[in-house]
């Protein structure tokens, strides 16, 4: 009862300090100003993808859906080994074989064209897909006797030269990035301000376990960026034009697990860092500003080149922004992205540890 | 608590930031009820002494006991009793007089009707009460100062510790803080005092321990210290402690 009071009052003042300094709002501004700026205005800019060649081998049925399609540049050689030496010689991006109709399909990428490739990659598969009999989905395609050996994401489902296209991919990584600023902004900022103004040696003093005064913290906290999920959520709708078609509760509590991950992380970097300048550094540039552009928030992560798609995947946001892709395009379940949600599940406990056990002994030295 | 234990008692305490010694063996006895002012140089194991003492520092060696209670077995149970004036205002600024102080009855496992008629009552002693609603951050440096002096109060403790609380206070704050002091202390209630405002330790407090580097180097009361025909109490610790600038 005598934890629980405090727990109650750390809550209130952390809440209450959240508003009181605008961070609430600014976090919220902020993430969609930066989603706008650097997703939204850089997409209208994007010159389409349509233009780049694609080889496809005469008589097949795959060439016959291409060469008729406007999204792809195809060009039909006689056969296989030619369509080969074509992205062999760079004549070519890509080209596209099939063995028999209904059979596999394989598609050979210049990989050295990096996210080019990818555009290429994603524009064969979308007008495949659009070619089948329900042209919804990769399943779709599978169905109607394209059995992809390449792995389809799902951001490939999204057709890339819709014009509306960016603005869903934005609206669904919304969320993910209010939680990226908000985990930020309130711990990791908000931990070194109180070790500035001395609050936190104040609240060491508090008769109670300091691990009341920590959980006070990030219970207050998660709970500000359950309610940024929701607004998020609603900004896409009204803003983005995109409606989540899963359940929005899978959105939250993946929203939850990463705020709580990466607040405990926060809290570990800031609980030794000097200053507001020194965690930008050792916060910003390393953590903050590769999540925001590779975890597929803004961009889809199929674009990059393999080596950063795998990069992009250590980071905890690219998970929560598959479940948020998932959620909004999918109609996705928990069993569809259970991997991700453990993951994330896994990441929240560890960094919450961390944190707790780092702030702790920080009020502890002094 | 018992009239016969001991407010604050320290045994052989040893404290050292890596290269540095803050303390080195101070052995004191302070009596419930008792107002003690620890003088002393800048850098001489002052705030040390206090963060010991509060539980905030836990890293020693040696033995402390506040009201009977080790300070690193029970340091929750300590922390109840005591109430520790910090030297700096650690307030949350942007939140109101009002909040800084919920906060704390909250944190002291006051329910809100209490900490709110708590706060009203020592904010009213203090002369506070009509900005408790402000933000921190509109209030002046007295202000504030004098806002932690509320907080420290707020939960009625045993035993305060004001860690040189009326620096860049005006004189009348500084006059209704002491009045306050004093009414606090004719409860039988103790404080251990560290200023360098000498004549406010001489006039609230009947004993005075002088540290210099880490060591206890007078004890007793302002009388007893002036034997060597000092006339003031500052003469006092300039002979004790020598005029040359700390270096620590």
């Amino acid at each position: 009862m005598k934890s629980l009071t405090a727990f109650l009052g750390i809550m209130r003042n952390e809440i209450l300090m959240q508003f009181k300094t605008k961070l609430f709002v600014l976090s919220l501004i902020n993430s969609i100003v930066v989603v706008i700026l650097f997703g939204y205005l850089a997409g209208l800019q994007a010159q389409p993808m349509n233009h780049l060649r694609v080889g496809v081998v005469e008589g097949t049925p795959v060439a016959e859906i291409l060469t008729e399609s406007v999204e792809v540049n195809a060009i039909v050689f006689s056969d296989a080994k030619k369509a080969e030496e074509a992205v062999l010689s760079g004549e070519v991006i890509a080209s596209v074989f099939t063995q028999v109709q209904g059979g596999k399909l394989t598609v050979l990428l210049d990989d050295t064209q990096g996210a080019a490739a990818r555009a290429a990659l994603s524009n064969i598969t979308t007008v495949l897909i659009k070619a089948s009999p329900r042209g919804q989905n990769a399943q779709d395609a599978q169905e109607a006797g394209f059995t992809a050996t390449l792995e389809i994401r799902e951001a490939w489902e999204l057709d890339m030269n819709d014009p509306t296209y960016l603005l869903r991919l934005l609206g669904a990584g919304l969320a993910p990035m209010i939680v990226l600023s908000n985990a930020f902004v309130f711990s990791g900022f908000t931990l070194i301000s109180e070790k500035t103004s001395g609050t936190i040696f104040f609240l060491a003093l508090a008769p109670i376990s300091r691990i009341w005064i920590i959980l006070g913290k990030l219970v207050a906290n998660t709970l500000l960026i359950a309610i940024s999920t929701i607004l998020a959520v609603i900004i896409a709708i009204y803003l983005f034009g995109v409606t989540p078609t899963g359940s929005l509760w899978l959105l939250i509590l993946a929203a939850l697990l990463t705020g709580l991950g990466l607040m405990g992380l926060c809290y570990a970097i800031s609980a030794y860092v000097k200053d507001e300048r020194t965690f930008r550094v050792v916060a910003g540039l390393p953590l903050m500003m590769p999540m925001m552009f590779l975890s597929g928030i803004m961009y889809p992560v199929a674009i990059f080149p393999e080596w950063l798609q795998s990069l992009s995947r250590i980071f905890p946001l690219t998970w929560m922004v598959e479940i948020s892709h998932s959620v909004f395009f999918k109609g996705a379940t928990l069993i569809d992205i259970w991997q991700p949600m453990a993951l994330l599940g896994i990441f929240a406990i560890a960094m919450t540890l961390l944190g707790g056990f780092t702030v702790s002994r920080l009020m502890r030295i002094q | 608590m018992d009239k016969n234990t001991k407010s604050v008692s320290v045994k052989g305490l040893w404290v050292s930031y890596g290269k540095v010694t803050a303390l080195r063996g101070i052995d004191i006895e302070l009596e419930l009820g008792q107002p003690v002012a620890i003088l002393g140089p800048n850098g001489a194991g002052k705030t040390t002494l206090i963060n010991i003492l509060s539980t905030m520092l836990k890293r020693f060696e040696g033995q402390a006991l506040v009201a009977g209670m080790d300070v690193q077995k029970n340091s929750i149970k300590v922390r109840s009793l005591i109430g520790l004036m910090p030297q700096d205002n650690n307030l949350y600024e942007p939140l109101s007089g009002m909040d800084n102080l919920l906060l704390q009855g909250a944190l002291h496992n006051m329910n809100k009707k209490a900490s709110k008629e708590a706060a009203n009552d020592v904010l009213k002693r203090i002369g506070l009460l009509e900005v408790a609603g402000r933000p921190v951050s509109t209030y002046s440096g007295g202000m504030k100062r004098r806002l932690v002096y509320a907080r420290t109060m707020l939960h009625n403790p045993q035993i305060i510790f004001l860690d040189e609380p009326t620096t860049g206070l005006d004189v009348q704050s500084r006059h209704v803080l002491w009045e306050d002091v004093d009414c606090f202390s004719s409860q039988n209630r103790s404080i251990i005092l560290t200023t360098h405002y000498i004549e406010e330790a001489e006039r609230f407090c009947k004993r005075i321990i002088v540290i210099d580097k880490g060591r206890v180097v007078a004890d007793g009361s302002p009388e007893v210290l002036k034997t060597n025909g000092e006339k003031t109490l500052e003469e006092v610790i300039l002979n004790l402690t020598g005029k040359e600038l700390t270096k620590q």
